[in-house]
């Protein structure tokens, strides 16, 4: 069988050692969705791959494949772009870092989805710039969850069909991936994580705007932590696990000081 | 009917936990132990058996060592004022290799990954906060690799010690000795001009 060579786009979401000097990655491609590869001598070469198969990095991409079922090989690599601002800020490195787990636990190898590229590349852009960490994650949560095929329903309540709006307050169901209404609640005995009108007419928004607009959003913090904390619920009930990356991002958020006993 | 001995099938299974080493190099090296002398299996089961009881980690550095402190730390010719933070051992000998770093060291046992569960808590960053408290250092040099991760947890110190009484530098990065330019990814000939230093 003839090998088939690919070239395309992709994003480094892991790096593993293997051998002396090789490396195994798992890149997020364009065409093709998740594919790991290897990179023959990519630890030890000073010229080939130097320093351009670093997590995050996006890049330009050459596979050779023998067959189906053989990992690919990474014959060539040029970088786009590295993402520096992920490495100088810890917050951000976090955001990634979630971003990242999330995508590796909710995808298969070979599934091509270019929307999930797209938001991927859109993710990691933003952090790199100017876009407040969580303000990233939360947006990548609540369109990620759309495109593997768990779209929060937030425009009624899920059981009585209860239209939102901004008057009124509902619960998020993660269980149904939906909302539910007050009476619902006490009624039917269901049960919901409280969000506010504000909060769903916000995300409604955030689901169908265009991906280039985005950025434009500007989501006041209460709104933001709510969002967060019903998609961070929602992905652990969809992954059934939670985000170990999570924790750490949380920690983040408290700013550490120190109180050092001597003077310089 | 089984066509490997119990005993080199134990052995290669335990090789191949090894990282790096998969279950066809791990056959390799239990044949070529097998076929050496005796003596030789005989003393590397010595040494692994004794690697636990006579190794422990430095009260000082975090290093491993046969005593404590550690060589490098007891060593009074070695500049006390100065520690060079690293990931891991192998970094300390690598730096070491070069004989050109005559202070002490910290050794973090690790570098921040959120997604291993890995925070500043699990390093030994609060031992390099007490170490700086003591008063007896006076210049902290980042040494963390110029991997994402490293640099992450870099990043992550000098805005922890951003306060500490302490001079803070960070380990140059740039083009490697013998490398062509034109080789050379953008973001590392920008550090490199970035960090140029004076010459003369």
């Amino acid at each position: 069988m003839n090998p088939t060579i690919r070239e395309t786009d992709g994003i480094i979401l892991d790096t593993r050692e293997h051998g002396e000097s090789d490396l195994i990655l798992t890149i997020f491609c364009r065409d093709g969705g998740r594919s790991t590869a290897i990179a023959k001598g990519a630890r030890k070469s000073l010229r080939r791959f130097v320093n351009k198969l670093e997590l995050y990095s996006f890049l330009h991409v050459t596979l050779r494949q023998r067959n189906p079922n053989s990992m690919a090989l990474l014959e060539e690599a040029e970088l786009h772009a590295g993402f520096i601002r992920l490495r100088k800020d810890i917050q951000r490195y976090t955001a990634a870092s979630v971003i990242r787990e999330f995508t590796l636990l909710a995808t298969r190898e070979g599934e091509a989805d270019e929307r999930s590229y797209a938001l991927l590349l859109w993710a990691f852009h933003h952090l790199d710039r100017e876009m407040p960490h969580l303000q990233v994650v939360m947006l990548f949560l609540l369109r990620f969850h759309d495109y593997i095929g768990y779209r929060p329903e937030l425009s009624s309540c899920f059981h009585c069909g209860n239209p939102a709006d901004t008057r009124k307050v509902f619960g998020f169901s993660t269980v149904y991936g939906g909302l539910v209404c007050n009476s619902c609640v006490s009624t039917n005995n269901r049960s919901g994580i409280r969000l506010s009108g504000h909060t769903i007419m916000m995300l409604q928004a955030a689901q169908d705007m265009p991906l280039k607009d985005l950025y434009r959003l500007e989501i006041p913090e209460q709104q933001l932590y709510e969002a967060l904390n019903i998609l961070h619920r929602y992905g652990r009930h969809v992954l059934g696990r939670d985000i170990i990356s999570w924790t750490m991002l949380r920690s983040t958020l408290q700013a550490r000081t120190i109180d050092w006993d001597i003077q310089r | 009917m089984q066509v490997i001995p119990p005993a080199l099938d134990r052995l290669i299974d335990d090789l191949g936990k090894l990282p790096g080493i998969g279950r066809k190099t791990a056959t390799r090296l239990a044949l070529n132990v097998l076929r050496r002398p005796v003596g030789y299996a005989q003393e590397l089961s010595q040494a692994l058996a004794e690697l636990h009881a006579s190794i422990q980690l430095c009260s000082c550095c975090f290093a491993f060592s046969e005593s404590d402190p550690c060589g490098i730390c007891a060593d009074a010719r070695r500049d006390g004022e100065l520690v060079c933070v690293v990931e891991e051992p192998g970094d300390l000998m690598a730096i070491e290799k070069t004989a050109s770093f005559r202070g002490h060291y910290h050794i973090l046992h690790g570098v921040l990954s959120p997604i291993d569960g890995i925070g500043p808590d699990e390093l030994k960053i609060q031992e390099l906060i007490a170490r700086i408290n003591s008063g007896t250092v006076k210049e902290i040099l980042i040494a963390t690799s110029s991997t994402v991760p490293g640099e992450a947890t870099a990043s992550y110190l000098i805005d922890l010690l951003q306060n500490a009484p302490v001079k803070l530098t960070r380990l140059a990065c740039g083009i490697p000795m013998g490398m062509d330019i034109k080789y050379a990814d953008r973001h590392t000939l920008a550090r490199a001009i970035e960090s140029r230093s004076l010459a003369k």
